[in-house]
């Protein structure tokens, strides 16, 4: 505790007192209530909604996007043919963060509040300039908890013994969204932290060179209206977005299922997005699908497909340099692959 | 237990023989002392902590003392959205009656007074959120209300004038928080040095 010495300690301390007789205010215990930082206000036209489950009620949410990232086996794109069911789209939004679900009311509005910032994973860029992007998301709500229920990310299973990753048929659909992919119309949710770093590869929406170029987002809240883009291309103009205060009408755009599963899936995917270590002990689940190998049969992916909503990957390597637990560092392949290795070059 | 060893050390060291006594000038009426205090917090849970000066006035020649006491303490919470801190002041004045113990004195006084709460709510990371200019980060406000205390103590001469002092009673007061008011019984303690003038 540290109480000022000289005139504005005394202030300080007087302060209280004069207010306070003018009963000008009350003070609280731990039941102080929360007060929201912001809100966002979304609407859906529930008309246009691909619906699988029509019964579900529906409700809202904000999500915050974290990094991308894909099976290495999935690279460089596009990714083998045989794979390409099972690798999650680069250019789409990976959700890291779900904030509490509200109701939507009859006309497709809903109001989401947020009592704390993004977790600063989410928040990318240097140690003192930081930006979040966030999308607001329509979900049925088909467990009927009242909150966005989607796959967990931890398959299951300790160390690299894992089990194959659980059926979640059960899970929360997404059917709209106002920002699900790099390459259709956004409206994004966005937290800026200190200064505005330019170029930045995650989730690049407009050509800015500088903090100074137009409709760049201001420190905290905003919303961001990005036009759909072609990734491969250069990036919309500046003057192409528009950069909103955060209490605008966000319009939730209505997606196709598939959009809705790969928002919901990307994350699962996400978490076996790096090769896993050897191990001779290792034991491939039964998954029913044989596994991938390339063709010099140094790479394999395990494949998880049929009956499970989300399709995922599993891979290993004999490349040491890619593998965290090699036994012979410094060579460039493993000479003897474990027992259990099905590929063969 | 520190309260029983100072009363113990006191009583075992007699006093000055009665002839010195005789000759020796009036016990000083004025006594100032700083104290490091922790107690029952007005509102939150936990433990206030703080520190407290006094002033006290002896009574004629009798065992009979007026004081004055200023106390500064603080106390911290927190909820899932708020820390919530409490700076709490007690400005208070009291009748006693104080005896000598061997080396020491024994004393025991209650009062009242007023007790103001500076309340600041501030939310978690806050240096987040007032990097980017998001309003509402911190909220202040200020309560006021009676205070009631008793305190008995005990005081071990260490030299000259000064002496070692340690005390504690109960506390009771009523601040107005948003909900309603809410009475608060509790207790404190005082640690700290007193000087005879």
């Amino acid at each position: 505790m540290t109480f000022k010495a000289g005139p504005s300690g005394a202030f300080r301390v007087l302060l209280p007192l004069v207010l306070a007789l003018l009963g000008c205010d009350r003070v609280h215990d731990l039941s102080v209530p929360s007060v929201p930082i912001v809100t966002f206000h979304g609407h859906v036209d529930t008309t246009m909604l691909t619906r699988t489950a029509p019964d579900a009620p529906l409700i809202g949410a904000l999500v915050w996007a974290a990094v991308a990232a894909v099976n290495p086996v999935c690279l460089p794109l596009p990714p083998p043919p045989e794979l390409a069911g099972d690798c999650s789209d680069p250019y789409g939004v990976f959700i890291g963060e779900i904030e509490a679900g509200v109701p939507i009311d009859a006309s497709g509005n809903f109001v989401v509040t947020l009592l704390t910032l993004p977790q600063v994973s989410l928040s990318v860029g240097d140690q003192s300039t930081r930006i979040a992007y966030g999308s607001l998301i329509v979900v049925e709500d088909i467990d009927g908890d009242g909150q966005p229920s989607f796959p967990p990310t931890t398959l299951g299973g300790a160390g690299d013994r894992l089990g194959a990753p659980t059926a979640t048929t059960t899970s929360d659909r997404v059917v709209a969204a106002s920002f699900w992919s790099l390459e259709a119309p956004q409206q994004r949710i966005v937290f800026r932290e200190g200064g505005f770093v330019t170029p930045s590869s995650f989730y690049p929406a407009c050509g800015w060179t500088s903090a100074n170029d137009p409709n760049v987002p201001p420190p905290g809240f905003s919303v961001l209206t990005v036009p759909a883009y072609d990734i491969s291309q250069p990036l919309p103009p500046p003057e192409g977005c528009t950069v909103q205060a955060p209490d605008v009408p966000v319009e939730v755009t209505p997606i196709s299922v598939a959009d809705g599963l790969g928002l919901i899936c990307r994350p699962v995917q996400q978490a076996d997005a790096t090769f896993r270590r050897l191990r001779n002990d290792t034991v491939l689940a039964p998954s029913g699908v044989p596994p991938w190998c390339s063709a010099d049969g140094t790479v394999m992916a395990e494949r998880f497909e049929g009956g499970r909503l989300c399709p995922s990957l599993r891979s290993y390597t004999l490349h040491c340099a890619f593998d965290p637990g090699c036994a012979t560092p410094g060579s460039e392949v493993i000479e003897t692959p474990p027992p259990w290795w099905p590929c063969s070059p | 237990m520190l309260l029983l060893s100072m009363l113990l050390v006191a009583a075992s060291v007699p006093a000055e023989p009665s002839m010195a006594a005789a000759i020796a000038p009036p016990p000083p009426r004025w006594q100032v002392a700083l104290a490091v205090v922790s107690g029952t917090p007005a509102v939150l849970p936990g433990l206030a902590v703080g520190g407290a000066g006094e002033l006290s006035r002896r009574l004629g020649v009798g065992p009979w003392f007026v004081c004055g006491q200023l106390s500064l303490a603080s106390a911290s919470g927190a909820n899932e959205s708020w820390t919530i801190d409490h700076r709490q002041m007690a400005l208070v004045v009291g009748l006693g009656a104080a005896t000598d113990v061997g080396v020491g004195h024994l004393w025991a006084e209650a009062g009242g007074g007023l007790l103001g709460l500076e309340e600041i709510l501030g939310r978690h990371q806050l240096e987040r959120i007032q990097l980017d200019g998001i309003g509402g980060g911190t909220v202040t406000s200020y309560a006021l209300g009676p205070l009631a205390f008793a305190e008995v103590g005990i005081s071990l001469a260490l030299r000259a004038a000064l002496h070692a002092r340690l005390s504690g009673g109960p506390v009771a007061s009523r601040l107005d928080l948003a909900d309603g008011p809410t009475w608060r019984l509790g207790a404190m303690t005082k640690l700290g040095i007193g000087y005879d003038f």
